[in-house]
This record gives C-alpha cells, structure tokens and sequence, in this order.
C-alpha cells in the first residue's frame, strides 16, 4: 500500500467502524430508538426535509447570513489587524477593546444587537460577524508581527514603499498565515451564527434544531447536527481548494502542515 | 515607569473615548437612554450584585460552579483520553477525522438531545457545556504528546519507564505546554457554552439572568449581566495567561507554535 493510501485508511477506520456499530446496533434494537435513530433513517430524514420541507430554507438563510458576516468580518477584520500589526499606536489604541472583547462571549451580545437592530436579520448577523472579527484582527496581526524584519527592510531597499509595500510585499509574506486566519474566523462566524439561531432565531439551522427538540422529533436533531458538522467541514473543503490557487507558490507539504492547525 | 506610562497612553484613549462619549450621547437624549443608559448608571446599578434580592450574587456563583465543573472533567478526560489515542496511529488518525467534524458543531445544538435523555437536570448542562472542550483538550493533549522529542522517548524506553511512570514521568509534563494552552482556549469555549445554555434552558446562572431582563426591558440589570461575563471572559484569558507564565515560565516559548 502506498503511505498516502495508508494514512487515508488510518483517517477513516475508526470513523467507519462507529457509523457501522451505530447503523447495525440500532436497526437490531440495541439502543432505545427514541433516543438513537438508525443512522441511515437520520440521513432520510436529512434529505426529505431539505427538499419537502422547511430545512432547505433555513439551510439557505444560515448560508446567507453567514456570508453577510464573514464578509464584513474578513474586510474589516484584516484591514484592522494589518494596520495594528504595522503601527504601535494602532495597537495599543485598539489593544484593550480587542483584549476586553475578544474572550467575551458573543451569544451573550445577541440580546443587545436584536435591540439595536430589531428582530430582524440584523442581530444574527452582527452577533456572528463579532466573533469572527475579534478572530481575524488577532491572527492577523501575528501573521503580519511574524513577518521577518529582514525581509521588510529589503523589500524597502528594493523600492516597495507606499502601496507597493502592501501589494507586493505585505500580503505575499502573510498569505499563508491569512488564509488560516480567515477559515478559522469563517469556522468561528458558523458555530455562532448556529447558536444565536438556536438561543433566539425563527428560521436558520440553528432555530430548525431547537424546534425539532421541542417537539421530540429525535431524527431532524440528528439531521440538524450533521448538516451543521457538515457546514464546518465544507468550510475547510473550500479553504483547501482556494489555497493552491492563491498561493501557488507554496509547496504542497508546506500547505498541508499550514491547513493541519487547528 | 514615567516613559512606559508616556509610550503607552493610546491605551487608555480607545475605551475613555467609547465610555465618554456614550455617557455623553446617552445623557443628551441622542441615543435612547431607555436601551443604551449611561455607564455611570450601569455601574451604580452593579451594586445588585450584592443585593440578595435581586439573586444576582447566586446567579454568578451558579455560572462560575458550572463553568469550574465543565473545564475539570474536560481536562482530566481530555487529558487521559488524548495520551492513550496517541499508543496508536489508527485510533489517533481515526479519532481525529471524528473530532474534526465535531469541532465546529456548536455544543449548545447537543442540549435537546441531552435533555431527552437526562432531563433538565445539571449533569445535561455540564454534559452539553463539555462537549466543545473536551474535543479541544484531546486535540492540544495529542499535539502536546507529538511534541516531545523523539529521542526523550527512546530514552525512556531503554530505561524502562512504563505504565504509570512513562505517563506521568514524561507523557504528561512533556504535553504540559500545549495542555495548558488547550485549558485557555477550553476556558473560553466553555464560558461561551455555560452561558448560550443558562439562555435557553436553566433556571440560574448569568446567561439566565441576561436573557430574562432582556425579555422585560431591564436593560440596566441586562447591561450588568454582560459586565460580569466580560469580566469572567478577561479572566479566563488575560488572568489566566497571567497566572500561567508564572507557573510555567517556559510555556511562552511554545505558545507560538500553537496558537
């Protein structure tokens, strides 16, 4: 066997042991079926409801949602983290907030943004958008603090000043640490974005699986759990795929050890 | 002392200028004072804390108890758990591929099914609160485990450290660095699960406290409540990384590798 196919064996033994344990446990009777679903009926039921019923739409409102925050979050979040990575003044201006704001739980400002911003998309928004922000200005400004000064002071020597300096160099020396930065702040942005749903949201994931709970309907839970399991992973998936495209120059080994940190 | 202090006044300059300039909008009748009051008032109105009545006091004693519970079971089970997958390549690779498509579950989403099985009761908060740390712990305690140099662990073997003696002699302390940075980020995880729990389903705590004056637009108290979550946050993260450089002076030099 060739290590790549090896390793991949290694990844996915146990994982399919598990599901084939939970398949055949429950279908024999194993478990209490009103707590543990057969897997493959968890599936059915997963499919069924994204095309009859509701969960395609709070499917859609949750993506669209988070869009809206990662995308303010990404902006505003590495323009803030670049320039306190680059000024000392910058930094200790936005330091303490950061500092304050960073560790505090998000969730808890949702009653606060809904309101600021009503009952409507606002609050979701902004309460995913706080979390991955606070997120993406601390990895970047590391990124930006890890660069060697050497190679700044030769970029300068070589004529990269004003906004050659951030074009050509800057954003080349990050990259790899960005792109980290930014899945992580999208992971982020996701996991709040659910939980605000689920504390006080109608529609969304996150409201589709308080709903189900309420009314002991065990196999959308499990539905609304792995699609929220498989949103994370499809985060990482398109990370992966946009990294060799943005940076081409980075060998493969590099990425993968860069895409491994969690 | 006097030129620290004079390279470092933008520090003070962001949160004066938020707090004075809120107080200002909100005493002039700019910003609503009903939904945004002032933070003088917001901090006058912090004495409830100590106002038996208002059960605030007993509320933060709930949250903290909760939030003390969850990061011990995670650490000892974490801990345990992520040094015995490291005796195997299967188990560790298998077991990564199944907590990396846990990790960015929200743990809030296992509370109905955990009340489903336990009730409303403390052991399903705490189980529910565990769920994204004790993932956390495991993987840190892994990449800890990884870190020790190769050769310390073939010494170890040719000495005959085995059993308890390889897993507290070496597994452990070797692990230690990334372990503790695993606490900080679990500390933060478990903060943020305690509290979105406390919202929807139990009858204490801080998070039930916001989310109840929030629903009758006692805003102040509301205002309160997220002041002492912000405290717990920075010393989850700022006290705790205090605290921890003292214990373990060394710990900053592999932080970065971790972080």
């Amino acid at each position: 066997m060739s290590p790549s196919v090896y390793r991949g064996a290694q990844a996915w033994a146990i994982p399919i042991v598990l599901l084939a344990v939970w398949e055949t446990s429950t279908r024999a009777g194993l478990l209490d079926p009103r707590f543990f679903p057969v897997l493959s009926d968890i599936l059915v039921t997963a499919v069924d409801q994204l095309v009859n019923g509701r969960l395609g739409l709070d499917l859609v409102l949750t993506l669209q949602r988070l869009m809206m925050a990662f995308a303010l979050a990404a902006v505003l979040g590495v323009a803030i983290g670049v320039a306190s990575g680059r000024w000392r003044t910058v930094e200790l201006l936005i330091r303490p907030i950061t500092d304050t704001l960073y560790p505090l739980p998000k969730i808890a400002l949702l009653p606060l943004f809904i309101i600021i911003f009503g009952r409507g998309e606002g609050a979701y928004v902004i309460t995913a958008f706080a979390t991955g922000f606070f997120q993406i200005i601390i990895s970047t400004r590391g990124s930006v603090r890890d660069v060697p000064s050497d190679l700044i002071e030769a970029g300068r020597n070589f004529g990269a000043t004003g906004t050659r300096f951030f074009t050509r160099l800057l954003f080349p020396a990050i990259a790899p640490g960005l792109l980290n930065g930014l899945r992580l702040g999208m992971a982020t942005c996701l996991i709040t974005l659910v939980a605000a749903e689920f504390v006080g949201a109608e529609y969304g994931l996150g409201a589709m699986i308080r709903r189900a709970g309420q009314q002991f309907a065990v196999e959308e839970v499990y539905a609304g759990i792995v699609l929220a399991g498989v949103l994370g992973l499809l985060i990482n998936l398109a990370f992966r795929l946009v990294t060799p495209i943005v940076l081409p120059w980075q060998r493969p080994a590099q990425r993968a050890a860069g895409g491994q940190k969690v | 002392m006097r030129r620290a202090l004079g390279e470092k006044w933008p520090l003070f300059v962001g949160p004066v200028f938020i707090l004075l300039t809120w107080e200002l909008l909100s005493r002039a009748d700019v910003i609503r004072p009903t939904f945004f009051p002032p933070p003088t008032e917001i901090l006058i109105r912090a004495g409830i804390i100590f106002d038996a009545g208002s059960g605030m006091g007993g509320d933060i004693i709930a949250t903290l108890l909760r939030v003390l519970a969850t990061i011990f079971f995670a650490v000892l089970i974490g801990v345990a758990l992520g040094i015995a997958i490291t005796a195997s390549q299967w188990m560790e690779r298998g077991t990564n591929t199944v907590l990396a498509f846990l990790y960015p579950i929200p743990g809030v989403l296992f509370f109905p099914f955990l009340t489903f099985l336990l009730g409303r009761t403390e052991m399903a908060i705490i189980l529910t609160a565990l769920v994204t740390p004790l993932i956390v712990m495991v993987l840190y305690t892994v990449a800890g485990v990884r870190s020790i140099d190769r050769t310390l662990l073939e010494v170890a073997d040719n000495y005959g450290a085995d059993g308890a003696r390889r897993f507290f002699g070496i597994l452990v302390p070797g692990a230690l660095p990334s372990i503790v940075t695993g606490i900080r980020v679990s500390l933060g995880f478990t903060l943020i699960a305690v509290i979105a729990i406390e919202m929807v389903g139990a009858s204490n705590g801080l998070g039930q406290f916001l989310w109840s004056n929030w629903q009758i637009l006692r805003v102040t108290d509301m205002y309160v409540a997220l002041l002492i979550i912000a405290v717990l946050g920075l010393l989850s993260s700022v006290g705790f990384d205090a605290v921890a450089d003292r214990m373990l002076p060394w710990r900053r030099d592999v932080q970065g590798a971790q972080t």
